[in-house]
């Protein structure tokens, strides 16, 4: 643990520094060879699973073709390669950027999934927004104020919180505010340009529906986390010396008492990067979760690996910011790693 | 005593809320009188709610409807459907068979691109020509642009433009079925595609359709506007197609009036929809056929007369009852719906609901009741499982009606539910023994269907074979006259009916709503043909 009142000199900071770039370097490089394991997976998994491409785009289109056709057009799709030959064909196009073409659309599938990543940042941001700002304050009052009639509430809010079926709680809000209220829209995504008051908008309903079920685990969370803390000697140590509680809890506790919650957060964040499928399709919200789900339900090979990758390269770089993340909440994981 | 108390306020409180909420479909909002007829009014701006998401507007590649619903806007073909599916002139205002595989078609005249984009500047498009529709056709034939949609027009051996406006097609056999396809083949602009490619032309369509392409935001929107040069001018200025998958929400968008119309209601608010004076309700023009089948390869259905014997022991009109509200399904006793050349409604003679005779044939067939109640034969129970698609829940609730059905007369059918791509490939390997699907309603399904050709492939999954149906499929398939082909239809779907591959279950349409102040409108997402031109009421 670094000695209070030492400042970190600064050839000690460069060190830091610089070991810090190396974990930042080594982490990176781990990422390949972790895309290229999964990658496998998935490629196996979705090529094993019962679903043929060719005859869901068939029956989809209602094109009356005959045996020749189908066959003629799996010839032309590649599906009928060995199955290391159309590995070893995506391996070698990704490693160029080239994600191949969706079997249905004949669309650039990391286009199509690269339109998608800005909506479903904001989604997921918004919502992350709408889970910490209520989960920390309410997490830390609950903890602070243990068994009273604001934590029994808070409790019981996380519960019914966790409990809730999101689609529910999308169709509930939809009712009263849109149809009854008319105040909201119902569904869709508006763009910045189109006001920013259009903008918010439509972004409150599906960010609250997100958000309030994160908000109820994340809640618990932080109030176990405060209640351990704030029993710790330091925290004594604290309050004893004459500092004021809002100093104490804010300054002293709460610092320590976020770590396990970031990490939670961003696996959360990660996850949510994967797609909201549920919240996505009840708000007609253009992220990747729907367009993932959709491409799985057609077994559009090339896009179901394509989906998959740029999401456990997102989930993996999350991680990677929660990490660095770390060393700015908590120094001495910051002193761990110059050693 | 206080945890109670914390707990009850609660609880009150999710009541309120939920009752709030729920209280909103509950108030019928006010009638207001239907308006009268009146003058149409230029301008206005709609937002139609459509549950698909589009990938693709290049026409030779589109599969899905919501593509193909903005192609319908952005482009013309040489034909168009009307409310009734009826065909009427697009492009085409005429054609000939001067001979059985020879069509002439007639263009209009003064028919323009769009312009004000990347390949014609303001002012300065031209004029739609034979030319178009001979490299339209021949993109979609051309083997090296591997076209999902050439099998629209895959008896074409040639296309000629002999003047501007006369395009002559030539086929390899007479092609009864070329007519019908021709309303799904969009004529596109080889300019637009040479300076745009491929992708980006799929992305940002160029047409000579009624709406110009604007803007299109991946699964939220697409923006049109107004054709001032097209030959029917829109009244509308601006048409946005709203992506909304859940027909529910894009119900609440249509009373809220985020959008002016919604192409699919949920089958039940179709009757609340058709009272509510504030919305009109349109059904399809077209209806799906849904079906039963036995996989007809697999013992014990090898049998017809067992097959039958099945059948009389279902009570389907009681279950379209059970499941849909009034309209919306009508009992089907083949495959060829209404509005569709080769419908006959004497086929209803072949269905009869009857549980006594269904046992007495299945007990003149061996079957007889064993210990447990079961029918068996030969140390064999009547035993199989109904495989239904999870996705459809109208047809999750039948396959439950029939298993209860044939429980009443000792056949033990168990309903399994799979997603979609695992049924398909169960149905075309053979791994079935009798299943739920719907599609290729129509004369040129009925050949995908049942033809002992297409045995194997999504189409004829019930491995049906009948060398009469088969001759009958392919002479009806080159009978280019629609009377006698009708006739021929009507005579190879009395034979197979009669045999019971399939147990016909419903023709379903769909139902699109729109505000009142939508007039002119076309279900399910027409605005804009040589019979009809979408305007709104102002207030």
């Amino acid at each position: 643990m670094v000695p209070r009142g030492t400042a970190t000199p600064g050839h000690a900071r460069k060190g830091i520094g610089a070991s810090l770039l190396q974990f930042i370097a080594r982490r990176t490089l781990i990422l390949l060879p972790t895309l290229l394991a999964i990658s496998f997976v998935v490629f196996m998994m979705v090529r094993l699973a019962p679903g043929d491409p060719v005859m869901i785009l068939i029956r989809q289109s209602e094109q009356t073709v005959g045996t020749e056709e189908i066959e003629k057009l799996r010839q032309d799709l590649g599906l009928n390669d060995p199955l290391p030959v159309q590995f070893g064909r995506f391996v070698n196009r990704a490693l160029h950027g080239d994600l191949g073409k969706s079997l249905f659309t004949s669309q650039d599938v990391f286009e199509t999934i690269v339109e998608r990543i800005p909506p479903t940042i904001l989604l997921t941001c918004s919502a992350m927004t709408v889970s910490i700002l209520i989960a920390i304050p309410v997490g830390v009052l609950s903890a602070t104020r243990q068994y009273s009639k604001l934590d029994y509430a808070a409790l019981s809010g996380a519960l019914i919180g966790v409990s809730m079926p999101s689609f529910w709680l999308g169709f509930m809000l939809i009712l009263l505010f849109a149809l009854r209220l008319g105040i909201l829209p119902a569904a869709g995504m508006a763009y910045l340009d189109e006001g920013f008051g259009t903008f918010l908008k439509h972004l409150v309903m599906p960010s609250v529906t997100l958000g309030v079920g994160l908000a109820a685990v994340i809640t618990r969370l932080v109030r176990s986390s405060m209640l351990e803390v704030i029993r710790q000697d330091y925290v004594r140590t604290a309050r004893s010396k004459g500092l004021s509680e809002r100093t104490v809890i804010y300054k002293h506790a709460l610092k320590n008492a976020l770590i396990p919650v970031v990490t939670v957060i961003g696996m959360q964040f990660g996850s949510l990067l994967g797609g909201a499928v549920i919240v996505e399709t009840i708000f007609a919200w253009p992220g990747m979760g729907r367009q993932a789900v959709a491409s799985i339900m057609r077994r559009d090979f090339p896009m179901i690996q394509g989906n998959v990758l740029l999401m456990c390269t997102l989930f993996v770089m999350v991680n990677l910011l929660i990490d660095i993340l770390y060393t700015v909440i908590d120094p001495r994981i910051r002193v761990e790693k110059m050693k | 005593m206080r945890c109670r108390r914390w707990l009850l306020a609660i609880v009150a409180l999710a009541l309120i809320f939920g009752s709030l909420a729920g209280c909103a479909g509950q108030e019928q909002p006010k009638a207001t009188p239907p308006a009268k007829p009146a003058d149409p009014k230029v301008g206005g701006k709609i937002v139609a709610g459509n549950p698909y998401g589009p990938t693709t507007f290049d026409p030779a590649y589109c599969t899905e409807q919501g593509g193909i619903d903005v192609i319908n806007l952005v482009m013309d073909a040489l034909y168009a459907r009307d409310d009734k599916n009826a065909i009427i002139p697009d492009l085409a205002l005429s054609h000939e068979n001067p001979d059985p595989t020879t069509w002439v078609f007639k263009l209009r005249k003064g028919v323009m691109w769009h312009d004000d984009n990347e390949v014609f500047p303001k002012g300065k498009s031209r004029e739609v020509t034979s030319a178009d529709v001979k490299y339209t056709f021949e993109r979609l034939l051309d083997p090296a642009n591997k076209s999902p949609r050439v099998s629209l027009i895959s008896t074409v051996t040639k296309v000629e433009a002999p003047d501007p406006y006369t395009i002559k097609v030539t086929t390899k056999e007479p092609d009864a079925f070329l007519l019908e396809n021709l309303p799904s083949v969009y004529i596109v602009c080889k300019e637009a595609i040479d300076k745009l490619g491929k992708e980006k032309f799929a992305k940002a369509p160029i047409g000579c359709g009624p709406f110009k392409f604007v803007e299109f935001k991946p699964d939220s929107h697409v923006k049109l506007v107004r054709n001032d040069a097209y030959y029917q001018k829109p009244y509308l200025d601006e048409l946005t197609v709203k992506i909304i998958p859940d027909q529910n929400v894009s119900l609440v968008a249509l009373e809220s009036n985020d959008v002016q119309v919604t192409e699919i209601l949920p089958s039940p608010e179709i009757p609340r929809m058709m009272k509510n004076d504030k919305f009109k309700v349109y059904p399809s023009p077209t209806w799906a056929y849904r079906y039963a089948s036995f996989n007809c390869k697999k013992e014990p259905f090898t049998d017809p007369k067992l097959r039958k014997a099945l059948c009389m022991a279902l009570d389907i009109d009681l279950g379209i009852k059970a499941i849909f509200p009034e309209g919306v399904a009508i009992r089907a006793y083949g495959p060829v719906p209404k509005n569709v050349v080769g419908y006959d409604e004497t086929l209803k003679d072949l269905w009869q609901f009857d549980k006594t005779k269904a046992k007495e044939a299945l007990a003149a067939l061996g079957w007889k009741p064993g210990s447990d109640g079961i029918l068996q034969k030969g140390g064999k129970k009547l035993q199989f499982t109904i495989k239904a698609p999870s996705q459809d829940p109208n047809r999750m609730k039948f396959a439950v009606i029939l298993s209860q059905q044939w429980k009443d007369i000792g056949v033990k059918a168990d309903v399994q539910s799979l997603e979609w791509g695992t049924l398909i490939d169960d149905m075309n390997k053979g791994n079935t023994d009798v299943y739920i699907v719907g599609g290729f309603s129509g004369a040129s399904g009925m050949g995908f269907l049942f033809h002992t050709k297409n045995q194997g492939v999504p189409g004829n999954a019930s491995f049906y074979s009948n060398k009469q149906v088969d001759a009958l499929i392919d002479k009806g398939s080159v009978t280019v006259d629609t009377a006698a082909r009708e006739k021929i239809w009507k005579e190879a779907q009395r034979l197979l009916v009669s045999e019971y591959p399939h147990i016909p279950l419903y023709h379903e349409a769909w139902f699109t709503a729109a505000s009142n102040k939508v007039n002119d409108f076309f279900a399910p997402f027409t605005f804009n043909t040589s019979k009809n031109n979408t305007w709104l009421t102002k207030n």
